[in-house]
């Protein structure tokens, strides 16, 4: 009898003991990186060369700045939430990140497992996707990746008092600090700041100025776009004008960049009949007639000579490489005549200043003679 | 003829000069801004830009020194990579062990912070070796471990000590043949590469010095003169660092010097 108590008291203690290392270890504890990855993934040096397919070496890099990582969109996730079967050691049964995965995070706006295969699904019928693009080299096609990094919220809110009282503000209801920090700025980084429009520019460049690119996929490559006002508006930092989403995906007209479509299709923003639509969203070219919207050309091609034109006649290669050759000759006659201007008024200046240097010397020598000479 | 300027005050001439020469300065500023936004100026191109006494975050914040090209960030410790003035890395580059798939991640890991020399020459018994960081840019050693794990900006340099002076083994006697050999390879044909060569590897040991004889008990590497504190020497010496490269031993390096190993994958390895 006595061993039986004996027996149900020192199971009672330990149950008590766990449930008392349950309680009370930090939850910070059980968040920081429960899997040890970092054990090896936190030295910089963690990677190696691979061959591509093309046989091309890639630099493969394993290393994850612990920091940058949780202060990212995906820092509340574990490594295994994204990377399937990293078992064993070296990982040769890891396989590809699928983005269409439930990530096991409750979604508050609906309650169920957040995922983005939604999204996926719309990518996949949209321009970029395999069931939408018009081209068969599907293998060219941009994936999440190709667009997407995991970056760090880039909002401080240590620094900025308005933000520390909002935060204080929530955790008069919401407990966890940690989860309202990342919250706010969830949703403030959101709603300020949207991917810079030369990040746009240089994102879509990538494949659209890409002539072998477009040629595979008998698109037109787009190089004009940086001669444009929009065009140079952006490289000098103005976020007012438009870039490629804006038109090409413009919320305002249902799109988004996952739901781009051809500018063939009649739903397109960029489609003839619906330019005038979209030159004149809020915000934009508000007074635009029918004119301004059909005729103006928003990345004029200086490759236009390439072009079948729409009468359907090719341009000779030689017509080609004269008018490509015109392009030139104008491009450096400026390039000659501002070097010449600027410079030709610089050195007259410089030529000015020595004249009266001069002159003022000559003007004290011959005062000093005259003196000499009374 | 008179000169006007002989009549003026001399104040008044002053400010005329004064005025001329901020005019000329303007002009000029403006001309070579002119040639600026001609020929050099921004484009779309968002290549990195470095920039010191920002944390990290903050130079993501503004694009700067961080690249976006992987999904999770890649930092300075990234970018500056190996970042010696080591004459290895010049041909073997950043990331220099590829013929392992086991294990070249991981040798890689430590070239970022390890002198190549102090694996891949084997010290004779009678040598008197001393391991010990030095600074990458200044050669000074370190009298302790500063930063994030491995990016101290030192190396573990093997130091020889002869009659009580110590000779860094990183650092070739054969430098000026060496660097006449860079400038000369791309015009030599593979024998007299090879023949080259041979005399750039002469210092090397075949077998390299492997984990497990760093990584155990009195290894080669005495951790704790490595400033590393007590607690992280044990863990590399014996704790999980050690027992996951014990496990790692039996399972996977038997093959790893095998070539035919790359060819067969892990599957027809020998398992537990």
């Amino acid at each position: 009898m006595k061993t039986k108590h004996t027996a149900r008291n020192i199971t009672v203690a330990l149950f008590l003991l766990i449930a008392f290392f349950i309680l009370f270890i930090p939850t910070t504890v059980l968040a920081v990186d429960d899997e040890n990855c970092l054990m090896c993934h936190k030295y910089a040096g963690l990677g190696r060369y691979a061959k591509s397919e093309e046989q091309k070496a890639i630099k493969r890099i394993f290393y994850v700045n612990e920091e940058l990582f949780k202060a990212s969109y995906h820092g509340k996730l574990r490594c295994k939430s994204c990377h399937n079967g990293v078992e064993e050691i070296p990982h040769t049964d890891v396989t590809n990140v699928d983005c269409a995965t439930d990530c096991h995070l409750n979604d508050p706006s609906t309650g169920r497992d957040f995922s983005h295969k939604p999204i996926v699904d719309d990518l996949k019928k949209s321009a970029h996707g395999e069931d939408g693009a018009k081209s068969e080299n599907i293998e060219d096609l941009p994936k999440c990746k190709d667009c997407h990094s995991n970056k760090p919220y880039q909002i401080s809110v240590d620094k900025d008092l308005k933000s520390m009282q909002f935060i204080k503000v929530c955790n008069e209801c919401h407990e966890s600090e940690e989860w309202t920090n990342r919250f706010y700025k969830h949703m403030f980084y959101r709603a300020q700041t949207r991917r810079p429009s030369k990040q746009v520019v240089a994102l879509c460049s990538k494949c659209h100025a890409d002539k072998e690119k477009m040629e595979r996929h008998d698109l037109e490559v787009v190089v004009g776009f940086k001669d444009t006002f929009h065009g140079k508006a952006i490289v000098y930092g103005d976020e007012d004008v438009a870039n490629c989403l804006n038109c090409h995906a413009s919320y305002q007209m249902g799109f988004s960049p996952h739901r781009i479509t051809s500018h063939t299709e009649s739903s397109s923003p960029v489609h003839p009949n619906n330019k005038l639509e979209n030159c004149s969203q809020a915000g934009c070219h508000a007074n635009a007639q029918e004119a301004f919207a059909k005729k103006g050309k928003v990345h004029p091609s200086n490759v236009v000579v390439e072009r079948v034109d729409e009468g359907g006649i090719t341009i000779s290669e030689e017509e080609q490489e004269f008018q490509r050759w015109v392009l030139d000759m104008i491009a450096l006659f400026y390039k000659i005549l501002i070097i010449a201007v600027v410079g030709g008024l610089g050195f007259h200046r410089l030529a000015d200043l020595y004249a009266t240097h001069r002159e003022r010397k000559i003007a004290l020598r011959a005062a000093k003679l005259g003196r000499h000479s009374s | 003829m008179h000169d006007h300027h002989s009549d003026m005050h001399p104040l008044k001439r002053l400010l005329i000069d004064i005025l001329m020469s901020s005019l000329f300065i303007m002009l000029a500023g403006f001309a070579l801004w002119l040639l600026w936004i001609t020929f050099f100026r921004a484009t779309f191109d968002t290549g990195l830009v470095t920039a010191n006494e920002q944390t990290e975050l903050e130079r993501i914040a503004t694009g700067a020194g961080v690249s976006n090209e992987h999904f999770h960030n890649v930092d300075q410790a990234v970018l500056e990579g190996a970042e010696s003035l080591s004459l290895c890395l010049k041909c073997h580059g950043n990331y220099p062990h590829s013929k392992a798939p086991d294990v070249r991640a991981f040798l890689n890991a430590h070239a970022f912070f390890t002198a190549c020399e102090a694996c891949h020459i084997r010290p004779l018994d009678s040598d008197n070796i001393a391991y010990r960081w030095l600074n990458k840019k200044t050669g000074a050693e370190l009298s302790k471990l500063e930063g994030k794990p491995g990016s101290y900006g030192a190396m573990i340099v093997p130091i020889k000590i002869v009659e009580g002076v110590g000779q860094r083994l990183d650092e070739s006697t054969d430098r000026a043949f060496i660097e006449e050999y860079l400038g000369l390879r791309a015009v030599f044909n593979a024998d007299q590469q090879a023949e080259a060569k041979v005399r750039i590897h002469k210092e090397i040991s075949q077998k390299p010095i492997f984990c497990d004889e760093c990584h155990k008990k009195s290894g080669v590497l005495n951790f704790r003169s490595l400033l590393y504190p007590p607690a992280v020497a044990n863990r590399l010496e014996t704790g999980e660092v050690a027992s996951m490269i014990t496990k790692y031993s039996e399972f996977y390096l038997p093959t790893m010097f095998d070539p035919a190993s790359k060819v067969r994958g892990r599957r027809n390895r020998p398992q537990e």
